[in-house]
């Protein structure tokens, strides 16, 4: 039987953790988003050493495991006499992680937009800047978006990993409520629960900003 | 005095000579039509005038803008700004409405005031005869609106010099007509234009001059009714005959 006054008992508890989370969260999405647009860019730039140092960044990140990438960040780096607080170091972790991931997706979102739109900006005598903020990325916000939110709700799930360099994130906070009352059950059916109404918030965002970037494909 | 001068130039892709040493003039307030087979350089050349392709050898001149093959892309923007281009597949802006894809050229590039610029657009747009569909986006428009719309766009830019690129050939038949109609009435109002068309009837009786190109070359430059009546040249006559077999 599932001891559900033991739940509303841990509940505040969980949901300040929880708090957490969506704190770690948004901070790395927002480093993950900049960065991995730069990536993007750098990638796409017809200078060859940019292109590679980028490809090299996502070849390096995507191929190995985030919590090495973790591990990298809280105790290697202290090796060079910078010391990261677990926080920073959680926040640095999955924003570098996941901006190689975003930056795969608006690489093709930018190639999928047709090369005649962006001519069409240099005959006027557009800069590359000009067109590629009102003419490119106007564009492919929307083949974007799906993938996007994709990967931020993985980012969200990937936060809990954070909980081993002792962030007290939600997944942290659960596994040390459950190491002493041994309701495993309790505590996990609690933090899913929770998990789910975040990556919810992200589903939602997605479905209002898909039809707000409709707005010139509905007839 | 010549807006446009090609001075022994050419193009390759590769090793593929797709332009061989091609020079021309074109005077201001000119029409020259641009005829050939497919694959004869036409798209080349007018692309070489904006430079959206780079000239391998020669010297090109746009409104007394010297263009060498050298020039850093940077300077290039400066000659664009001086040239109008209509493509064949439209190339408007979809997440702009007809009128943002007008104004947006003046104010992001010439830093014209927002205000003068809507004015601007509104009367241009109603100019080619879409006052009615400003609001609309690209996607809401035909074929014909939105080519108008495309050639109010470059014509926004108050360009020395239009380019068409086989401006109705991606249009339905019953189309052609709206958007050959303000082409003549560009040129009637004394537009420098250089056209590439398929329309043999429209650059009889609009254009002041028939460019006829083959394999990169020009084969034949003379008056359309010159050209169209009596051509000097063997290919010119072939390319003539099949044009009015089909
Ligand atoms: N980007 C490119 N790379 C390689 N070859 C090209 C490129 N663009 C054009 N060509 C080649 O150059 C030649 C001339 O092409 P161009 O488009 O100027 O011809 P055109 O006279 O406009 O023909 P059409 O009437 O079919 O439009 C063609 O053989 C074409 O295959
Ligand atoms: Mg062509």
């Amino acid at each position: 039987m599932i001891d559900w006054h033991f739940i509303a008992i841990i509940m505040p508890r969980l949901l300040r953790a929880c708090g957490q989370t969506m704190g770690i969260s948004l901070c790395s999405l927002s480093l993950a988003t900049i960065l991995g647009l730069s990536v993007a860019l750098l990638r796409l730039s017809p200078i060859r050493v940019l292109g590679t140092a980028a490809w090299t960044y996502v070849w390096l990140v995507r191929g190995t495991p985030l919590l090495l990438q973790l591990f990298a960040l809280y105790y290697a780096v202290p090796l060079t006499g910078l010391r990261l607080d677990p926080w920073l170091a959680g926040v640095l972790a999955l924003g570098f992680n996941s901006a190689a991931y975003f930056s795969e997706i608006f690489r093709a979102a930018i190639q999928s937009i047709p090369p005649g739109q962006s001519e069409a900006a240099i005959a006027i005598g557009m800069g590359p800047a000009t067109t590629l903020w009102k003419i490119v990325l106007p564009q492919a916000l929307r083949p974007a978006l799906p993938p996007y939110i994709g990967q931020a709700i993985t980012l969200i799930k990937n936060s809990s990993l954070v909980s081993v360099i002792a962030v007290p994130d939600l997944m942290q906070t659960a596994q040390s409520i459950y190491s002493v009352t041994f309701k495993v059950v309790e505590v996990m059916l609690a933090t899913g629960v929770l998990y789910l109404f975040m990556t919810t918030l992200l589903q939602i965002a997605q479905t209002w900003l898909e039809r707000r970037l409709n707005y010139y494909t509905v007839k | 005095m010549s807006i446009v001068t090609f001075r022994n130039v050419g193009k390759t892709f590769g090793s593929r000579p797709v332009l061989q040493d091609v020079s021309l003039d074109i005077e201001e307030g000119q029409v020259a039509a641009l005829i050939g087979p497919s694959g004869a350089g036409k798209s080349t050349l007018l692309r070489c005038v904006n430079q959206l392709e780079r000239h391998s050898a020669g010297e090109i001149s746009v409104d007394g803008l010297v263009i060498g093959t050298h020039t850093r892309s940077r300077d290039l923007t400066a000659l664009r700004r001086r040239v109008g281009m209509v493509f064949q597949s439209f190339n408007l802006w979809p997440h702009l409405s007809a009128l943002e894809n007008v104004m947006i050229g003046p104010t992001s590039i010439l830093k014209t005031p927002l205000s003068q610029a809507r004015r601007q657009a509104e009367h241009l747009l109603d100019q080619v005869g879409l006052a009615a569909h400003m609001a609309k986006y690209p996607g809401q428009l035909s074929g014909g609106q939105q080519q108008r719309v495309a050639i109010a766009r470059a014509l926004a830019m108050e360009p020395r010099v239009m380019l068409f690129d086989e401006a109705t050939s991606a249009l339905d038949p019953e189309m052609v007509q709206e958007v050959l109609g303000v082409m003549e009435r560009l040129a009637a109002a004394g537009t420098t234009m250089l056209v590439v068309t398929h329309e043999m009837s429209f650059a009889r009786r609009v254009a002041d001059r028939i460019i006829f190109m083959a394999d990169g070359q020009i084969v034949e430059d003379a008056m359309p009714e010159d050209f169209f009546s009596a051509p000097r040249e063997a290919r010119s006559r072939a390319f003539l005959e099949r044009a009015h077999l089909s």
